[in-house]
């Protein structure tokens, strides 16, 4: 991950879910390993960090796509798909409710290490009672390691459904449940 | 889905479904009973008065991505989340009566060409919410395929049920 | 390591783009609308492409080994439809010579692999020697419009012609074949 832009406005935190009972320092504290508190970003600071990010990471991260989307156009579909993105640690992790199933969110993340998506889906299932998870990754990814360790599983596969780097991909989709 | 919802019937069509674009006109066609965003959308005659109806947007000049088709008098076609990169849509369908029902299979044939044909696109998919009988068969006829169960994907009769991703490729 | 890299095209690069659209050769080759456009409406219309007009246009950045900037590329005319689009270049003057055709194939290799665009429309005034030859030219245009532009002072003539993956396949092997043959040229000549 690549620091950020100094011109970013001051992050917003949101109540933590962490991993264990460490203090509430302030967000992206001394000890880079053990975020204590998932920083919600602006649109436009989201887009940035998609984009600053290593590219085989944030290719179909909740649908977008920092090398055909520049900044502005990453901006606005994120405003208009009402997509939460959150920095912990140094991951990037996104989310959106499903308009038809207020209980179900859309998640994905840029590590291949669960923890960061794990804190999510605590976060997501403490405060907006969410109890069905679903992510959708492009074949290969990086990340699948964590969403296996999340006790995402298989539950279809989108034929074609991405054009990368000159051939169409397909798409794996994952499910997992918490119980509230 | 209710108890009372009648099957498709397969019935044989002497003259193909004809669509065209949307006109002002039309937007009686775009709210109706049937589940919101469904591939294949029909009236379900046992949804509850006071549940929402569902809706599609008409076209409009801060949405240019979305291609609506209607069957007039019947019945819309909507592509949407339309990416030309990838060269995709997600089709939904709306059927504002049992009488348009029965275009059903003529109707999806006809949205399936004129994303091919017409709008160059490679692939087209949907959701599909599981339970009434004759879905399958009208959308394998069509030359779609199940390719995803997503369980809890949308809240129904005060539960969570399931949704499948119905989709095609067309080769290159 | 490509030679040439492509980057979305960002505020940050308007102006350096801004001093190539007033450049003596630009405006001759491509377009003299930096001459008769003020500083704030050149910029405006950067700002507007970047932030708005991703249906109609695309711009990118060419970037050489280090990340500097070396030139631009844009798409216009794009027919998504179609999967067809008309690819512009403007190389800056100190980097013409070294980085032409690495600029040219990147952004060819880009439009391709990731906007999945499969043809390209290519538009060189005749005069215009830069990137293509005028034997070159001849042979691979399609279409000889006279009277097509006129920039600084004069009319110009357009050459057009399309590009499909094939056609830069079939000429970069061509390429690619005369490099071995002349170093074959150069390996057998050294040993006498």
């Amino acid at each position: 991950m690549t620091e950020t832009t100094t011109a970013v406005p001051a992050p917003r935190a949101v109540p933590a879910a962490a991993p264990t009972g460490e203090d509430t320092g302030p967000a992206g504290g001394s000890d880079p390993q053990t975020p204590t508190a998932p920083e919600l970003l602006t649109p436009e600071e989201a887009a940035r960090a998609l984009t600053d990010a290593p590219v085989r990471l944030t290719r179909g991260f909740l649908g977008l796509d920092p090398v055909t989307q520049n900044t502005a156009l990453l901006a606005r579909h994120i405003g208009d798909r009402e997509i939460q993105v959150l920095r912990y640690g140094e991951a990037l992790l996104g989310y959106t409710v499903n308009p038809l199933q207020p209980r179900q969110a859309h998640v994905a993340t840029t590590s291949a290490d669960p923890a960061p998506l794990d804190a999510l889906l605590g976060f997501l299932a403490d405060y907006q009672r969410a109890t069905s998870f679903v992510a959708e990754v492009p074949e290969g990814t990086p990340v699948l390691p964590a969403l296996e360790s999340c006790g995402f599983t298989p539950c279809g596969v989108l034929p074609g459904h991405l054009f990368h780097s000159g051939r169409y991909r397909e798409v794996l989709v994952l499910h997992t449940d918490r119980e509230g | 889905m209710t108890t009372a919802t009648p099957a498709i019937t397969d019935t044989v069509h002497e003259t193909p479904v004809r669509l065209r674009g949307y006109r002002a006109a039309d937007m009686p066609l775009l709210t109706g009973s049937w589940l919101p965003g469904e591939l294949l959308g029909l009236p379900d005659p046992g949804r509850p008065p006071f549940a929402d109806l569902a809706s599609v947007p008409p076209p409009a000049a801060d949405r240019p991505g979305d291609e609506l088709y209607v069957l007039p008098g019947g019945a819309f076609v909507r592509f949407t989340e339309v990416d030309w990169v990838h060269r995709r849509a997600r089709l939904e369908t709306g059927f504002t009566t049992e009488a348009a029902a029965a275009h059903a299979p003529g109707l999806l044939t006809a949205a399936l060409d004129r994303a091919r044909g017409t709008l160059g696109l490679r692939r087209v998919h949907g959701w599909v919410t599981p339970g009434r009988p004759g879905t399958e068969e009208v959308l394998r006829a069509a030359g779609l395929a199940r390719e995803a169960e997503v369980p809890h994907a949308l809240w129904l009769d005060g539960r969570p049920v399931g949704r499948q991703i119905w989709g095609m490729c067309s080769d290159d | 390591m490509p030679l040439v890299t492509l980057r979305h095209f960002t505020e940050d690069d308007i102006p350096v783009r801004t001093a190539l659209l007033r450049e003596a050769r630009f405006q001759a080759n491509l377009n003299d609308l930096g001459v008769v456009t003020s500083d704030e409406a050149l910029v405006a219309r950067q700002r507007k492409a970047i932030a708005e007009e991703h249906d109609v246009k695309r711009h990118f950045t060419l970037c050489g080994p280090g990340g500097a900037i070396v030139g631009f590329a844009w798409i216009s005319s794009i027919d998504w439809r179609s999967q067809c689009c008309e690819l512009s270049f403007g190389v800056l003057p100190r980097f013409r010579g070294a980085f032409g055709a690495a600029a040219v194939a990147a952004a060819h290799a880009h439009i391709r692999a990731e906007l999945n665009m499969r043809v390209v429309v290519n538009q060189v005034l005749e005069h215009n020697t830069m990137l293509v030859s005028a034997g070159e030219l001849a042979e691979r245009r399609a279409v000889r419009c006279p009277w097509d532009s006129y920039t600084v002072g004069e009319w110009r003539t357009a050459c057009y012609w399309t590009d499909s993956e094939d056609d830069v396949r079939r000429r970069q092997s061509s390429i690619d074949r005369r490099r071995r043959e002349i170093a074959d040229r150069i390996r057998s000549g050294g040993r006498t």
